[in-house]
């Protein structure tokens, strides 16, 4: 037994410093990354000299569902965008509360018939609803399936080369789309633009726009969490797109080539984790097509999203998230499988799956062992030597993290909010990563488990 | 490890963490400053250049060597103040012309050469203001430059300043793009060269490739119409090419000539049939109702759906030929008929809601 211990002890020391590497290598690369993004829009923005003519037109998809108290702030946060051509479209899937009559009501909305054949096969579309006061908006009212559905349907009415997923609980900086459509059109072959998403609760919205100076939240649970998003799209999406080989993009919050998605079979509607489902099935599509392909991020297209407020939430939220990626991970499995998959394949798809689909189990056996150790008295100076080294690596990410955004596109600029950042990054493992590591293996156990009695997973 | 052994480690490593995390914050801090000073420094020319353009805009001897050779430098400002006066360019003043060619043209010439995408940007877009005819290769070297941003904008150039002849080649070149940026450089056409069908007509008389021939067509329809009789019309209505065949059906509709579009209704490929039942409704041609009251019973769905659309277009005549049908024998024709009677009641509920004091 204690044999069996100190071998998993050396393993998870080397698992540990395979990924402090690999992080490492991820933030160096992602310095210089943000800083051009930084540069190219700091001192006059390039995108402003864009003519209309070459402003593409771009669909935003609105999916929602329940969303009654936030759904219109999403819609006026499309409508103040500075991009001149945007078409919207509101994807109400299946609501049960006031989201479609509120629509009706505010955007003076009439029934009008459509001839649609699906292109995806998605859930009934019941109607569908132009505006009168806003000719750009179109409301789709369809019968309930998974966000993925709602996009689906969507998807099907777009009539736009390019088209953005915009979750109902964000809002979006006017110059975003802009932003993304510029580092569309900078790109050759580019068929995904993914911006950065911050965390939303704490800051006051009216009509799609942040009445307030952006905020760190009061909260322990979203304060955590305006970290994790931080340090996610700051470093982690930087530095992976450096090395173009990116598997996941937020879905509240990416702009898509329309023929492309279509021609991969759209979104997995069975899949939670939709957003991260699509970027592996397109990166898939385009490898086994042999189409030269480019999949981009622009950490200066910003918005803000809801994060869950309480940690009940959270854990359903996490749980939920790891099945998706478990589910996503599993469907497109041969894309680690071969050398053709590029550096797809033969980076990132295992780093993704060994350090952040697996990386929490690893982390859950390495506490247990630690309970073990305690147990049969086994744990020495080199063990607690070893947890301060692992607590002040990642102390160092988040603080690099916090740092980049200093210097750069400053979210998050008052001082008290940049010395709450720094406290909780202190303070992270401290209860709220082992909450946090729980909460993603009970979604993998019930993952296996619901996998192993052949139920949905 | 002992105790003894244990506490100077940790105490370095401490020591570590905390001086890393303190480099940081000082070299953010100066970075955060470098960035402001560049920023400040950046908005002030930006001002300064702002009230030197308005003041030379009054007087143009202030437009000296130095100045110019300054502006050559910062093109980026230059373009910005172009586009803020893009009214005003539009004049014969002196100033503009001065810095259409002694600004942007020489600064757009040197550009088109360097590597970096945005450079090649800026080049086009000094030469949309300016250009020479000299220049045409390097146009059409943009053209087919992998990123949109300068693709795009070349043909747009091409398109205001290029030679009927550079137009032709770039033709060619853009039939192989992928159609949502066929349908950017169609939006611009209109915008910058009404008069392109004479390039048009002689690409549609050379070109034999099917894609070319697909965009001659698609770019012809968005133009002024003057009939112009295409030879190889037929040709193009019987190729083998969907797309090809498409467009030209498109351009038979355009040019309203209903009694070749009528044998359409017989065609082989459901999307000819479909389009023609489409056209045939819209163009309200009587001697059509009864290929219409055929197509109902037509084995593809849109085909159906269109015909019905097409025979609402009638009025009575079309709605009785509608409301006549039933679910057998065939109960694909009901169908059709059914949905567009629906999305008919609809529109016209809605008309009488518009109506409405």
């Amino acid at each position: 037994m204690i044999q069996a211990l100190i071998y998993a002890d050396y393993m998870i020391i080397g698992y540990f410093l395979i990924m402090a590497f690999g992080y490492t290598v991820l933030l160096c690369a992602s310095f210089p990354e943000v800083i051009r993004k930084f540069e190219e829009v700091a001192y006059g923005n390039v995108a402003d000299l864009m003519h209309e003519e070459t402003v593409l037109p771009v669909s935003i998809i609105i999916p929602a569902y329940n969303e009654e108290d936030r759904i219109l702030n999403a819609v006026y946060s499309a409508l103040n965008s500075d991009y001149a051509n945007i078409q919207i479209i509101i994807s109400c899937d299946g609501s049960r509360d006031n989201t479609l009559p509120k629509l009706i009501k505010t955007f003076n909305l009439y029934e009008t018939p459509i001839m649609l054949k699906n292109n995806i096969k998605t859930a009934e579309v019941k109607r569908y609803f132009a505006s009168t006061d806003y000719p750009n908006i179109k409301v789709i009212d369809k019968v309930n399936g998974q966000v993925a559905d709602a996009v689906n349907a969507g998807l099907n009415i777009c009539r736009t080369s390019l088209y953005m997923t915009l979750d109902a609980d964000t809002v979006m900086k006017p110059n975003a789309v802009s932003r993304l459509v510029f580092t569309y059109l900078s790109n050759p072959d580019c068929i995904l633009v993914g911006g950065a998403v911050y965390v939303l609760n704490g800051n006051k919205v009216s009509h799609g726009k942040l009445l307030t100076e952006p905020r760190v939240p009061h909260g322990y649970v979203t304060g955590f969490q305006c970290n994790e998003y931080l340090s996610s799209f700051l470093f982690g999406r930087a530095g992976w797109s450096y090395f173009g080989g990116a598997l996941c993009y937020s879905g509240a919050f990416t702009l898509f080539d329309t023929r492309t998605v279509i021609a991969a079979g759209g979104h997995d509607k069975g899949n939670f984790s939709h957003d991260a489902e699509i970027t592996i099935k397109l990166h898939q599509y385009m490898r086994d097509q042999h189409r030269p392909y480019k999949i981009s991020y622009n950490p200066s297209a910003i918005a803000w999203t809801e994060v869950p407020g309480s940690l009940k939430a959270f854990w359903r939220q996490r749980g939920t998230w790891q099945r998706g990626l478990l589910c996503s991970f599993w469907e497109h499995k041969q894309l680690g499988l071969f050398y053709r998959y590029g550096i797809v394949g033969c980076v990132s798809f295992p780093f993704y799956v060994l350090f952040e689909v697996f990386g929490p189990v690893v982390e859950f056996i390495a506490y247990m062992t630690l309970l073990i150790g305690c147990f049969y008295g086994l744990i020495g100076y080199p063990v607690l030597l070893f947890i301060g080294i692992a607590w002040a690596y990642f102390v160092f990410i988040m603080m690099a993290s916090i740092l980049l955004n200093l210097i750069t596109f400053n979210i998050y600029r008052r001082k008290m909010d940049i010395l709450r950042m720094f406290l909780f990054a202190v303070i992270n493992l401290f209860g709220f990563r082992q909450f946090m590591v729980l909460s993603y293996v009970r979604g993998t156990v019930q993952y296996f488990w619901n996998r192993l009695r052949g139920r949905k997973l | 490890m002992t105790r003894t052994e244990f506490i100077p480690i940790a105490e370095t490593i401490f020591m570590i963490e905390v001086s890393l995390v303190v480099l940081m914050l000082v070299s953010a801090y100066l970075f955060k400053g470098y960035f402001v000073i560049k920023r400040l420094v950046r908005k002030r020319t930006k001002e300064n250049w702002t009230a030197f353009w308005h003041e030379a805009e009054r007087d143009t001897s202030l437009l000296t060597d130095d100045k110019i050779k300054n502006m050559q430098k910062r093109i980026v400002w230059v373009l910005m103040l172009m586009k803020q006066s893009k009214e005003k360019i539009q004049s014969e003043s002196l100033f503009y012309n001065k810095i259409r060619k002694e600004v942007l043209l020489p600064t757009g010439k040197k550009l088109i050469r360097k590597h970096n995408y945005l450079k090649k940007y800026y080049a086009i877009e000094c030469f949309y203001y300016q250009f020479d005819p000299e220049d045409e290769h390097y146009l059409l070297k943009a053209i087919s430059h992998p990123v949109l941003l300068v693709s795009l904008n070349a043909a747009r150039v091409s398109f205001k300043h290029g030679s009927t002849k550079l137009l032709e080649k770039v033709i060619s070149h853009l039939a192989h793009w992928k159609w949502f940026q066929q349908d950017a450089i169609a939006s611009m056409i209109l915008e910058e060269r009404p008069m392109l069908t004479e390039a048009l007509l002689n690409c549609l008389e050379k070109e034999k490739s099917h894609s070319v021939r697909t965009l001659c067509y698609r770019l012809l329809l968005l133009l002024p119409s003057k009939d112009e009789v295409i030879r190889e019309l037929e040709a193009d209505l019987y190729s083998n090419f969907i797309d090809l065949r498409v467009v030209a059906l498109d351009y038979l509709i355009k040019v309203k000539d209903i009694s070749r579009l009528r044998n359409f209704m017989y065609d082989d490929d459901w999307v000819i049939r479909a389009r023609t039942a489409h056209a045939l409704g819209l163009l309200l041609d009587k001697e059509s109702i009864h290929l219409l009251e055929e197509a109902l019973f037509d084995p593809e769905w849109w085909v159906r759906t269109y015909s019905a659309e097409a025979l609402l277009c009638f009025g009575q005549i079309g709605l009785a030929i509608l409301q006549q049908q039933s679910p057998k024998p065939y109960s694909g024709a009901y169908d059709a008929a059914r949905e567009a009677l629906s999305r008919h009641r609809h529109t016209q509920i809605r008309k009488r809601r518009r109506h409405k004091p």
